[in-house]
């Protein structure tokens, strides 16, 4: 004999209330950059919980790559913090990392698209712009003038770059520049 | 070889060959710049890859905007744009012209700045020794220097623009007559 039973459970379909990405989103999460597909979560306030009132751990290396981590470095290499080299590779001698990260050349590297790359899907840099930062001459330049700015243009529309003048780049010839500025002799 | 946001890549035997010094990346958002130069191969022109064993003295990749928005969350509201990190950390940058952020090297220098704000907000509660804090103070002083020398030369634009109202206004006199 068998004995059949039939079992119901009405269950409310789960309803997860989200909205759509707005500007405010992209410009307060790190990871959304553009409005795509992706929705927001919305609690019963309306105000959205994921991502961007989200309680994070400054640490956290999912959420934040380097958002802790890469400050560390530069307190480091700016001297507020000692050096643990152990910490960083076991295989080198003492001497030559304290020496790589105390002696560091910081480069800030900025872009300026074309309007219409961006649909083309394709990156045509008209702007380049650099600014250098020397942890050597930190005491030995001016205040004004420890962090050295270059700006390069492919065709010689008006900037308003104000520190100092921009001058004229091919296009083939921004990676060899950028190179020139990774690349310090020391 | 790791992508730790800061980008530990550390091989001292190319560093040593090579006499290179150590770079460091900064950038508001580094990974649309690196990608960016990048995908210049498909244009047919040399691009760069920074992962390549080439770059071995590029020591580290940093993102400011994630750094700031670990730092000071609540603060900023999360507001992570340059132009409001600038505002938050009193760096003058002055009410200009729209766009002036948007000029590749300025934008450059604002984020250096910021950078450094950010590294004396990181060490703001700390009790430090002497030298450590002439550093910080220093630091300081590097992002809050007045630019009012550079913001008074007249740009390029300016004066195109002076230009061109100088032309209309001739145009509008003709049509006049």
């Amino acid at each position: 004999m068998y004995l059949f039973t039939a079992i119901k459970v009405q269950t409310r379909p789960l309803k997860i209330h989200t909205r759509a990405i707005t500007s405010t989103d992209i410009h307060s999460h790190p990871y959304i950059m553009s409005r795509g597909k992706k929705r927001v979560l919305v609690d019963s306030n309306g105000l959205g919980t994921w991502p961007h009132r989200r309680i994070v751990n400054p640490t956290d290396r999912k959420i934040f790559p380097g958002g802790g981590q890469g400050l560390k470095l530069v307190q480091r290499s700016f001297k507020l913090i000692p050096n643990y080299p152990g910490l960083l590779n076991s295989s080198m001698s003492r001497e030559n990392i304290r020496a790589s990260l105390e002696d560091i050349v910081f480069v800030a590297i900025d872009f300026e698209y074309e309007s219409k790359a961006k649909k083309a899907g394709i990156s045509r840099i008209y702007e380049i712009g650099v600014a250098v930062l020397d942890t050597r001459d930190l005491f030995t330049k001016d205040v004004g003038e420890v962090i050295q700015t270059e700006n390069r243009q492919q065709k010689d529309r008006g900037t308003r770059f104000r520190f100092g003048e921009s001058k004229k780049i091919n296009l083939c010839e921004m990676a060899g520049y950028m190179e020139s500025h990774l690349f310090r002799k020391s | 070889m790791k992508w730790l946001g800061i980008w530990s890549r550390i091989s001292l035997e190319n560093l040593e060959t090579v006499g290179f010094r150590n770079a460091v990346l900064i950038g508001q958002e580094i990974r649309n710049e690196l990608s960016g130069i990048g995908k210049l191969r498909y244009l047919g022109v040399p691009s760069i890859n920074v992962r390549d064993e080439k770059y071995a003295s590029v020591v580290g990749i940093l993102e400011t905007r994630p750094a700031a928005y670990a730092l000071f969350v609540d603060e900023i509201e999360g507001e992570t744009r340059l132009l409001h990190l600038l505002t938050k950390l009193d760096i003058p940058f002055r009410d200009l012209v729209m766009g002036t952020l948007h000029t590749a090297a300025n934008n450059a220098k604002f984020t250096m700045k910021l950078l450094l704000m950010l590294v004396v907000k990181s060490v703001e509660g700390w009790e430090l020794v002497e030298d450590r804090k002439v550093m910080v103070e220093r630091l300081r002083a590097i992002a809050h220097v007045s630019i009012e020398k550079e913001l008074s030369c007249p740009t390029p634009d300016y004066e195109r623009k002076k230009r061109m109202d100088y032309r209309k206004s001739r145009r509008r006199c003709w049509m006049k007559m």
